[in-house]
């Protein structure tokens, strides 16, 4: 008996079973974790100055008072897409409470960067940013990508977060939403 | 028809998963998983290299990898240039980016592709809070397609050292 002949043998529902477990297996690596690194003492955010997709100059300082989300990312990174989603849900049901999101986009160019944000569904309309030379990503002590800082509303970095996450977590839903009282 | 597809699509994805190895010890999950050159190339002409200047990498051992600190003891501290591979009782330590800069320095390869291929790769150099922070990268071994190896990966917490060893890593042909 040949080798298509023993497989043809084989229930469809077993082949299917099969494969989803090997799937399974290699989703997992990219399950979006949910916890917060707690920074302490908590550190003043260093300088963030960058152009953003209509060629505006966008300065942190400027956000004073807000709960700022810094995520630095690039369209290719798989763990930067997953999270994404998670990161928009989260700004969309916390933007009136003051939450501000910026997305620090490192070492693409516009067209690249809009044509990726610009085919997602929904769209995030929260702010992105260019850092095309990687400076910002190092004065910010960036080392691997995704890496996001949360920032209270007095300007200090409060916590961080070094690969994907599930920001809209209830979890981190609520540690975010005690930082804006 | 259509069994035969399934069948062959079962035995493609069975096929990766048998290399794919994955292990957890002291808290810490790593995984390794083989890339054809091929795919490595169709990735990095996606960021603007010609095949020409990456041949150099993707015609060596390169791996997708992932590590997370899920429940260390305190948070792992590691620096790439000392993880190394066994072969044949030889070392070989993990080449660090600025050695692939330098071979694609005469191919002028642009300031954005070079960006992407240094944070393409696992960090050369990283700290992982407990509870699950942790990157996704690719990771070099500077040998011939089809090799196989035992891979020694290690890191600290707090100046105590750590070791984990996959065993009979086989890299893609």
């Amino acid at each position: 008996m040949n080798l298509r002949c023993m497989m043809s043998n084989v229930p469809s529902r077993l082949v299917a079973l099969l494969l989803l477990a090997v799937f399974s297996l290699q989703a997992k690596q990219l399950v979006l974790t949910n916890n917060l690194t707690t920074i302490s003492p908590v550190r003043k955010a260093p300088s963030l100055k960058l152009k953003n997709l209509d060629d505006e100059i966008v300065d942190l300082k400027s956000l004073k008072g807000k709960v700022i989300l810094v995520n630095f990312w690039a369209t290719w990174c798989p763990p930067c897409r997953a999270e994404i989603p998670s990161l928009y849900r989260m700004y969309k049901q916390l933007k009136d409470k003051n939450v501000v999101v910026l997305g620090v986009d490192i070492g693409e160019d516009t067209g690249t960067v809009f044509s990726y944000i610009n085919n997602l569904e929904p769209s995030p309309d929260y702010p992105i940013l260019f850092d095309t030379d990687m400076s910002a990503m190092r004065r910010w002590g960036v080392r691997g990508i995704p890496t996001t800082f949360i920032i209270n509303k007095k300007g200090k970095i409060v916590y961080k977060a070094i690969g994907g996450r599930d920001f809209d977590s209830k979890e981190l839903i609520n540690k975010i939403t005690k930082l804006t009282k | 028809m259509m069994g035969l597809f399934k069948v062959v699509l079962f035995f493609m994805l069975l096929l990766t998963s048998v290399f794919a190895k994955k292990m957890s010890k002291y808290g810490v999950t790593f995984s390794i998983e083989p890339i054809a050159s091929s795919k490595v190339e169709a990735f990095y002409a996606g960021r603007g290299f010609s095949q020409k200047q990456i041949v150099p990498y993707s015609h060596t051992c390169v791996f997708t990898t992932f590590l997370r600190n899920d429940n260390a003891k305190g948070t792992i501290h590691f620096v790439r240039k000392n993880w190394f591979v066994l072969k044949d009782a030889n070392r070989f330590y993990i080449k660090n980016n600025a050695y692939w800069l330098k071979k694609f320095k005469n191919t002028k390869v642009k300031m954005s592709s070079k960006i992407a291929f240094v944070l393409g790769q696992i960090p050369e150099e990283q700290s992982y809070a407990t509870g699950g922070d942790w990157n996704e990268g690719m990771l070099n071994v500077d040998l011939p397609l089809g090799s196989k190896f035992d891979l020694k990966i290690n890191w600290d917490i707090k100046g105590k050292k750590y070791e984990l060893t996959m065993h009979d890593v086989k890299c893609a042909k």
